[in-house]
């Protein structure tokens, strides 16, 4: 998914912009030296030079401003990619309610039919994923994963 | 001599020994699997490298690279498709070998030319790393403000495309440094009242994001082609291989050496030093119009460099801590989550880690031999694993590793945002190795500037004074002025072409003032 270099440019000044304000509620040292905004300034001006170079590459290779190019990316393949990122948000607002064990079991069950993975395939390997990364993690490393209201 | 006993003694137990070997396993596969990159292997595997010790955990780290960067040869025979990007230079001459059914002489000459290699790579670094280290004793913040800049503008100029994206890339490794509380006044900056962002990005989910996330986003993006490939007769891969050995025994050392230097410049890994050895091949081999085709002069050149480059990677990080690639900035982050400040000052507290490493490069290099003919014997199977099976059980993986490091789901969100942010900017040709370097040495360099502002009232010619740092200051300014001048040079030749297109017959004017 390729956005044009303006639109990157625009981004990067926009967001630098944003930054240069916001810093200038930083406290300053007390001999008046720059302190903690000292860094993120320059960084923010830099990303503006930045910024400013990639609008000029831009504009030299006649890019459209807001040019938006999937490239090869079909729209199957984003979904999977949706479905990806869907994976991992279910993990931050679920795992603690449900536990990992029948998380991890039924995402990768999932999953892996959603990418056409044969069921018997998906299940096996999903059985097999969710006992390595149990037995590795909770067993041997003693990590504690989330373990949900019934406790597995 | 002690030293290399009591690591020895470290190394040789059988849960070392165990680790080693799974992580070598782990590594022939991870390797061996177009789109799984070794730095990707690397990502994942340091969560659970995390709650082991030091010796283990690194003893892992050492022997998995070494063994990816190997397999991702075997693809590159078997199916014309480079494992990992180190293997890239030279996939067309190991296809070609293999169409005229000499499969198993290439792997075989990929497999000892990759131990010899990163022997090679092993030497340098046990030699070069305590010289260094002696020199590095005297640093102090005015010197580490400076080398954080070199590691950081090196990172930047070898850059393959454009230097502006390089550049825009360790703005960002930089800025996200920048959250959490600042060192002169320990006021939360960019927090915005969330306490999980007091300790800044947690390191080991970005990476994961990073180099895991964003590959699987890759890989499931587009259409899951199964590989075909036949299997390798292995019985007698290493017949020949001696007499290819000593006819390209120059070209053996050359490579090594490299491999080796270009992995000790900051950002620059074994794919660049493979691409930049076969290069000088070419140039200096008495066929070159050979390349590309079923020659193994090519082969032998890069799949030295690129196993090399792994141990050259290891100088800077041990000595300066500044990492030589991005395996070893992923190590250098996670020492410091340890407490392990990677510097001179290891050389002398905790020699035995050092040593333990020297052993396992030893070793890992030793042990490549025998384990890579199992994984060439194994090759084509582990080419029909289905990736739609793999992605998922990756993705897995991810998530649990970033969890289970700080036991909250915030790292999981931190991996997801630097999941996304990787991908798009791979998209868009930014390249992310620059803000790999950005993440670790971000700190360094605020850090030891401050200080030394602080240190020296705001006078900005300290950075000058001690003739060490004069010298790094002057290396610096030299590096960053170097595209300027090219950019100039380019300019003016171009005015020059155009004005000489323009009038032709007219005497150039630049010529008669």
């Amino acid at each position: 998914m390729r956005v044009s270099n303006t639109a990157i440019g625009l981004f990067l000044i926009i967001f630098s912009a944003v930054v240069l304000w916001h810093v200038q509620s930083f406290p300053s040292l007390d001999n008046g030296y720059p302190g903690p905004a000292l860094f993120p300034s320059v960084l923010a001006v830099l990303f503006i030079l930045c910024g400013i170079g990639l609008i000029i590459q831009g504009i030299r290779q006649h890019e459209k401003l807001l040019k938006f190019d999937t490239g090869t990316l079909t729209l199957s393949g984003f979904l999977n990619i949706l479905f990806v990122l869907g994976a991992i948000v279910c993990y931050i607002f679920l795992a603690e309610t449900i536990g990992f064990l029948i998380f991890s079991f039924v995402v990768l069950v999932v999953l892996m039919k959603w990418l056409k993975v044969h069921t018997l395939s998906s299940i096996a390997m999903a059985v097999s994923v969710t006992l390595v990364i149990y037995l590795l993690f909770a067993k041997l490393l003693l990590v504690p994963l989330p373990w949900g209201l019934w406790g597995w | 001599m002690e030293n290399i006993l009591t690591a020895i003694t470290l190394i040789f137990q059988p849960y070392v020994i165990i680790v080693i070997s799974i992580s070598a396993i782990y590594g022939l596969f991870v390797g061996s699997i177009p789109g799984l990159t070794a730095t990707m292997a690397t990502a994942l595997l340091v969560p659970v490298t995390f709650f082991m010790d030091p010796v283990p955990a690194l003893a892992a780290i050492v022997t998995m690279e070494a063994m990816a960067i190997f397999a991702g040869d075997i693809p590159g025979a078997l199916v014309r498709i480079p494992g990992t990007p180190s293997s890239a230079a030279y996939v067309d001459e190991s296809y070609a070998l293999t169409q005229k059914g000499k499969a198993g002489f290439v792997l075989g000459v990929d497999v000892t030319v990759a131990a010899i290699g990163g022997l090679f790579g092993a030497v340098i670094l046990i030699m070069l790393a305590p010289m260094l280290a002696e020199v590095a004793m005297q640093f102090t913040s005015f010197e580490y403000f400076w080398l954080a800049c070199i590691g950081l503008s090196c990172s930047v100029l070898v850059t393959k495309g454009s230097l502006l994206k390089g550049l825009i890339s360790l703005l960002i490794g930089l800025a996200m440094t920048q959250v959490g509380v600042d060192i002169t006044l320990g006021y939360p900056r960019f927090t915005f009242g969330v306490t999980d962002f007091l300790n800044g990005f947690t390191f080991i989910p970005a990476m994961i994001g990073m180099f895991g996330v964003s590959e699987v986003m890759r890989n499931v993006s587009s259409e899951d082609c199964a590989y075909d490939a036949k299997g390798v007769q292995t019985r007698k891969m290493f017949s020949g291989i001696f007499k290819t050995l000593k006819r390209y025994k120059l070209n053996i050392g050359r490579s090594g050496l490299i491999g080796t230097f270009v992995g000790i410049l900051p950002g620059a890994g074994a794919d660049i030093g493979a691409w930049i050895a076969y290069a000088v091949s070419k140039k200096f081999s008495k066929e070159p119009e050979k390349y590309g085709t079923e020659h193994i002069e090519g082969i032998v050149d890069a799949g030295t460099a690129n196993n090399a480059g792994l141990g050259g990677a290891w100088v800077p990080a041990l000595v300066f801590g500044i990492p030589g690639d991005s395996i070893t900035a992923i190590v250098i982050g996670v020492l410091f989550m340890k407490g392990l400040r990677p510097g001179p000052m290891i050389f002398q507290q905790t020699p035995e880690i050092l040593y333990a490493v020297y052993v396992t490069f030893i070793l890992a290099n030793l042990l490549l031999i025998p384990f890579g003919v199992m994984a060439i014997k194994a090759g084509s199977q582990m080419l029909r694993v289905p990736r739609n099976m793999l992605m998922p059980a990756i993705l897995m993986f991810c998530i649990v590793g970033s969890f289970a490091i700080n036991n909250t789901v915030f790292d999981v969100g931190v991996m997801l945002v630097c999941g996304i942010m990787a991908y798009f900017m791979e998209a868009n040709d930014i390249p992310v190795a620059p803000a790999i370097l950005g993440i670790v040495l971000g700190r360094l360099l605020e850090d030891s500037f401050m200080v030394s502002m602080i240190k020296s009232d705001w006078d900005l010619t300290v950075f000058f004074h001690r003739p060490v740092s004069a010298v790094l200051g002057v290396i610096t300014v030299i590096l960053w002025s170097g595209p300027f001048i090219a950019a100039f040079r380019k300019w003016r030749q171009d005015g020059k072409d155009t004005d000489a297109e323009n009038n032709t017959c007219k005497p150039n004017i630049d010529d008669v003032t």
